[in-house]
């Protein structure tokens, strides 16, 4: 496992090799999580179980596969699973025992749900995700957290013990507070990405020996990093994340957008919360953090003033010069207010609000969007 | 063709609750500003699903606010205000006889099929305004038509409102279309309702809804009261028990009391009609009482057209959107069309008064969960459920674009209806009047393949 952590960063993380250890070595039962943002990983791993964060995405047969049972205006990401999922290619799914289903959004929700059916995988469901934000929702969260230890344990013939959920937390802890440190230290654009990526799927321990291994304790990097691109325009990109495979991620950067800045929940959103250790019932602590410092596009009421009040904040204190808004199609919870996102955004820094899906038609289109876009970024700055 | 069993068209003339219904529905804003004038103090409260009985609680107007939109098609609105004031002079019972008399019109006999067809019209006429005007104002155009209406209506109207209910179930979507009505309405009140059962969803609901119960103290300026709740949940289990009457005994009837476009079209003011009982739960009460009676006495007496040797088509769901064209089509094909999700979705479930009538109100609400809630399985298991206990001969499945969450049913939903021997079509709606001709081909051959 050594030699995976240590992938070099010009190299692709090698996820396939990773999983196929995790399964030989380990010996540890898959289980399959698409929005994994609502849901504490530190339960699932509490269980022993390999969390497979389903964010590999494919070519766009994929969703029209998806597409097929899900219909086609559903989320252009789920579907784009759902359709991996179908098409079989990507080996490590074939290795899922459990899917994780959620009413995250009607992506996970659907999805999850005829997955299960049409590939006969236990389902264990945390359906119950509150949308509020209020104490009474908090207490709600913690029963259905309780309630989906007690599942899974069923599920597993295991006690998942709180001692071993606490343990968990303080190494999720840890590697949050890892991550955070990521947004000082120069690296960007896919770089940044890549280990915001490989954060969501490794387990703590492991994101947090890579990061040591590639800089915080990388002499060399740690010399090179005194004359990284500092000059750059900074860029926000937030609204859905980039995942793995998305070719999006790697046109922005031929197209000469560099991101600075992930405002998303593959990307610094990750390690912007810390859990209570202290507090004496683990599940609270964790049902107060998780409802009330993830799913900020997702929380209601005022979830678009509540984000459009942060990016604020964002760009003032990370220096930010142009922001780029990216929705996947039919996406729940960024199709709506992205007006006056941008109008507001807007009048402090460039916005560029892309909607997209995993066509690779319109190339075109978006290279000259974005060209114009990174020349406004550059004038302004 | 659907023929008439016995009589003759003009014996259908008798028909004043069912122009009632429809006027009332229709005549949202002169009723909803009557009301106003007699009770300045009223506050209006808008609703999107038939969850009410709160509003009648706390003394204040429940508003569908499509309802306060003006129905002007061919002039429907003037004629709605002509019986405004025909009524008030000379009572509802003058209807019949005006109506008989107007039998010598050009419509004749067909008068209030004509009625009924144009206010129809102008609803679809009224809701395609308001989709374009929500896509002004900026929301998605990709969104589904149920949303962008809303959403439209509130950009028309919301300034008369004085507090919002909106209700969140399975959908993430809408309660973030809820959640973007905050900008345009004052107290834009979501309710979280858990998707779950159980001593801590009570707890939680509850203490939900008693904030929203301090916000509608606030807005109305008035102290909720159970005994108020419980008077409103008495007529609106009355109401449920008439509404499955319809459904379970008028339309698996063998002489259905309208040909059947209209008893289609009556069908979906019904169900439009239930999300505010049309602003006045006791006038709503009369007025459904004596159209099922109206109803039962033509079926009774074979006034009516026969329905029998004539498939009988479940329309779902109907509530994401109207096509009327496929009603018109269906017809055609000589079909009796049924619209049935509010039983689909468990809302005409009654609600016991006994006891604590607020917490068995909540459990009303996590009951639905079983239809409305977080598994597909469930609702499609609800879908059967319908369509068998209505004995249709098909199922019309609206696939709604960009529906993203009762859409993906279908696939689940017709597994099922295959193995139960219930022959389903999917129509694709965005806006109304669209993708007609495409429909029009599906249902020509599902309705032969089930004359076959």
């Amino acid at each position: 496992m050594e030699s995976i952590v240590s992938t070099p960063t010009d190299e692709p993380f090698p996820y396939k090799s990773y999983f196929l250890e995790k399964k030989d070595e380990d010996s540890k039962l898959f289980a399959g999580i698409l929005a994994h943002e609502m849901v504490p990983l530190e339960i699932l791993r509490a269980a022993g179980l390999q969390v497979v964060p389903l964010i590999f995405v494919g070519p766009e047969e994929y969703s029209a596969s998806g597409g097929a049972i899900m219909t086609h205006s559903t989320c252009s990401f789920a579907r784009n699973i759902v359709g991996a999922f179908i098409h079989g290619d990507i080996g490590f799914y074939k290795d899922i025992k459990y899917l994780i289903r959620t009413n995250y959004c009607n992506g996970d929700f659907i999805g999850m749900e005829y997955l299960c059916k049409e590939f006969h995988l236990p389902c264990i469901e945390l359906t119950a995700i509150p949308v509020k934000t209020q104490e009474y929702s908090i207490a709600f969260f913690r029963d259905q957290l309780v309630q989906f230890a007690q599942k899974l344990g069923n599920e597993l013939g295991i006690t998942i013990e709180e001692s071993e959920i606490s343990r968990q937390v303080a190494l999720h802890n840890t590697m949050r507070e890892a991550l955070r440190k990521l947004q000082g230290i120069g690296i960007r654009g896919m770089e940044l990405l890549q280990r915001y990526q490989e954060a969501a799927v490794l387990e703590p321990a492991e994101t947090c020996e890579r990061l040591d291994q590639l800089y915080f304790n990388n002499e060399e990097f740690l010399n090179r990093s005194k004359n990284l691109a500092k000059n750059e325009s900074n860029i926000l990109l937030t609204g859905d994340p980039l995942f793995v495979n998305d070719f999006f991620a790697t046109w922005l950067e031929e197209f000469g957008a560099s991101i600075s800045y992930y405002d998303t929940w593959i990307g610094a959103r990750m390690a912007e919360f810390t859990v209570d250790e202290q507090y004496p019932d683990v599940f609270h602590a964790l049902a107060r953090s998780y409802l009330l410092d993830q799913g900020l596009d997702r929380a209601v009421p005022g979830a678009l003033e509540k984000k459009i009040a942060k990016v604020e904040s964002i760009v003032a204190s990370n220096n930010i010069k142009g922001i780029i808004n990216h929705t996947l199609k039919f996406c729940d919870f960024l199709a709506i207010g992205r007006g006056r996102f941008k109008e507001k955004l807007g009048a402090l820094v460039p916005v560029l609000d892309i909607e997209r899906d995993y066509a690779q038609s319109g190339v075109g289109g978006i290279k000259t969007r974005i060209e114009a876009f990174i020349e406004l970024v550059k004038g302004g700055s | 063709m659907f023929e008439l069993v016995k009589g003759r068209k003009f014996d259908l003339l008798n028909a004043k609750e069912t122009i009632k219904l429809a006027h009332a529905f229709f005549s949202g804003k002169e009723l909803v500003q009557m009301y106003k004038q007699k009770q300045p103090g009223k506050k209006i409260v808008s609703v999107s699903f038939p969850f009410s009985e709160l509003v009648y609680a706390m003394d204040a107007i429940p508003l569908n606010l499509v309802r306060y939109e003006d129905f002007t098609y061919k002039g429907m609105d003037g004629l709605l205000r002509y019986l405004t004031t025909i009524t008030k002079t000379l009572g509802w019972n003058s209807i019949d006889s005006l109506l008989k008399l107007a039998y010598f019109t050009r419509s004749g006999a067909d008068l209030v099929d004509f009625f009924v067809d144009n206010m129809i019209t102008a609803y679809n006429e009224r809701t395609a305004f308001l989709t374009k005007l929500a896509e002004k104002n900026g929301f998605p155009v990709d969104s589904c038509f149920g949303s962008r209406l809303m959403y439209g209506m509130n950009v028309h109207n919301s300034k008369i409102v004085d507090a919002s209910i909106d209700w969140v179930y399975r959908c993430p979507f809408f309660y973030k279309y809820y959640d973007s009505l905050g900008g345009l309405v004052k107290n834009n009140y979501i309710v979280d309702v858990p998707l779950d059962s159980g001593e801590v969803a009570e707890k939680t609901l509850e203490a939900d809804f008693m904030e929203l119960v301090s916000m509608l103290e606030t807005v109305t300026g008035n102290k909720f009261s159970e005994e108020r709740l419980a008077e409103a949940i008495t007529i609106t289990n009355e109401l449920k028990a008439l509404y499955k009457e319809i459904l379970f005994v008028i339309s698996k009837n063998g002489v259905i009391p309208y040909n059947p476009l209209t008893f289609s079209e009556v069908q979906a003011l019904l169900m439009f009609s239930y999300v505010d009982f049309n602003s006045n739960l006791k006038a709503y009460r009369s007025n459904v009482k004596n159209l099922y009676a109206e109803m039962l006495r033509r079926v009774d007496q074979g006034l009516g057209f026969d329905a029998t040797g004539h498939a009988k088509i479940l329309y779902m769901p109907m509530f994401t959107g109207l096509e009327q064209e496929n009603l018109k089509m269906l017809a055609r094909f000589d079909a009796e069309v049924i619209f049935a999700d509010w039983e689909v979705l468990g809302m005409l479930e009654p609600v016991s008064t006994t006891g604590n009538v607020v917490r068995n109100f909540i459990r009303h609400f996590l009951r639905l969960n079983q239809y409305f809630g977080p598994s597909s399985e469930l609702l499609s298991n609800s879908m059967i459920r319908v369509a068998r206990e209505l004995d249709v001969d098909g199922v019309l499945f609206q696939g709604t674009f960009a529906c993203k969450n009762i859409g993906p049913v279908l696939k689940m939903f017709k597994e099922k209806a295959r193995a139960s021997g219930i022959p389903v079509v999917e129509t694709s709606f965005n806006n109304v009047g669209e993708n007609v001709e495409q429909n029009k081909t599906r249902l020509e051959a599902f309705m032969e393949m089930i004359k076959a």
